[in-house]
């Protein structure tokens, strides 16, 4: 619409610009005023089209901008997101690392199990009690049962081992059954 | 497309400023004096504006190729506005 309106406006300039000095004759009195009646709504109309087609092209530069601000966010989005999963993926990888530190951990503190008044070991046995129930946590919250959890943390096949026994006391121990 | 037209009527704009100033200047001597005048004044900005360019530009904020492009556009616009009045009946 304001595209239509500029460009009426400046055709209807150049017309009333250019048409009554070759249509009118200046010797004419009536003719020569029309004349400049008709180069003052000329210049009116140029001045309006000008005008109007400025107010446009700022209007288009800022539809522009937003177009560029809006595509600007779906990347920064997209980046955000992928950072997130990266991070996530790591969590995971490292809380996997930590489950299979917490094994060697507990067989240390077994084979350690002499040395127990020691402050320095109960507080390492303590943070291992921490991150296996934890580990038992998240099993069971997948549906794991008992002797699933415990060969997938300790290792041993249910059985009558000594090694299995064993776990299963630790396992008792740390979930309270 | 907009911004060419909005140039387009810029350069119409002083075309028919310039028309009208003959118009003024067909109707009464001393009026055609008065246009000489303003047109000889407006000769003279041009080529100052033309020769303190490098100043000009600091002062209206625009690069010296749109400087130099509105000087030689003012004044065809201004020739042409004025030959259309000496060629009309």
């Amino acid at each position: 619409m304001s595209l239509l309106k500029v460009s009426v406006l400046s055709i209807s300039g150049l017309t009333l610009w250019l048409a009554p000095p070759f249509i009118f004759s200046r010797k004419i009195p009536l003719h020569n005023f029309v004349q400049g009646i008709a180069l003052v709504s000329g210049f009116a109309c140029c001045f309006e089209a000008r005008r109007c087609a400025l107010k446009l092209a700022k209007a288009e530069e800022f539809e522009a901008m937003k177009d560029a601000a809006v595509a600007a966010d779906l990347v920064d989005e997209i980046s955000t997101s992928v950072y997130v999963s990266e991070q996530q993926r790591r969590n995971e990888a490292e809380l996997l690392i930590a489950s299979d530190g917490s094994r060697e951990l507990l067989e240390r503190a077994l084979a350690m199990n002499s040395e127990e008044d020691e402050p320095e070991n109960v507080q390492l046995a303590q943070n291992d009690d921490d991150e296996l129930r934890e580990r038992i946590l998240q099993l069971q919250a997948r549906g794991y049962g008992k002797g699933k959890i415990i060969s997938e943390i300790w290792q041993v096949s249910k059985g009558g081992s000594e090694k299995y026994k064993a776990a299963e006391v630790e396992y008792r121990r740390l979930t309270g059954e | 497309m907009i911004k060419a037209i909005a140039l387009g009527n810029s350069f119409l704009l002083t075309a028919i400023a310039s028309s009208f100033l003959c118009w003024m200047a067909s109707l009464h001597s001393s009026l055609l004096l008065f246009v000489q005048a303003l047109f000889a004044l407006k000769l003279i900005i041009s080529i100052c504006a033309w020769i303190l360019d490098d100043a000009i530009v600091v002062i209206l904020k625009i690069n010296l190729l749109q400087l130099r492009f509105r000087l030689i556009a003012s004044t065809i616009g201004a020739l042409v506005g004025v030959g259309v009045m000496l060629c009309r009946s």
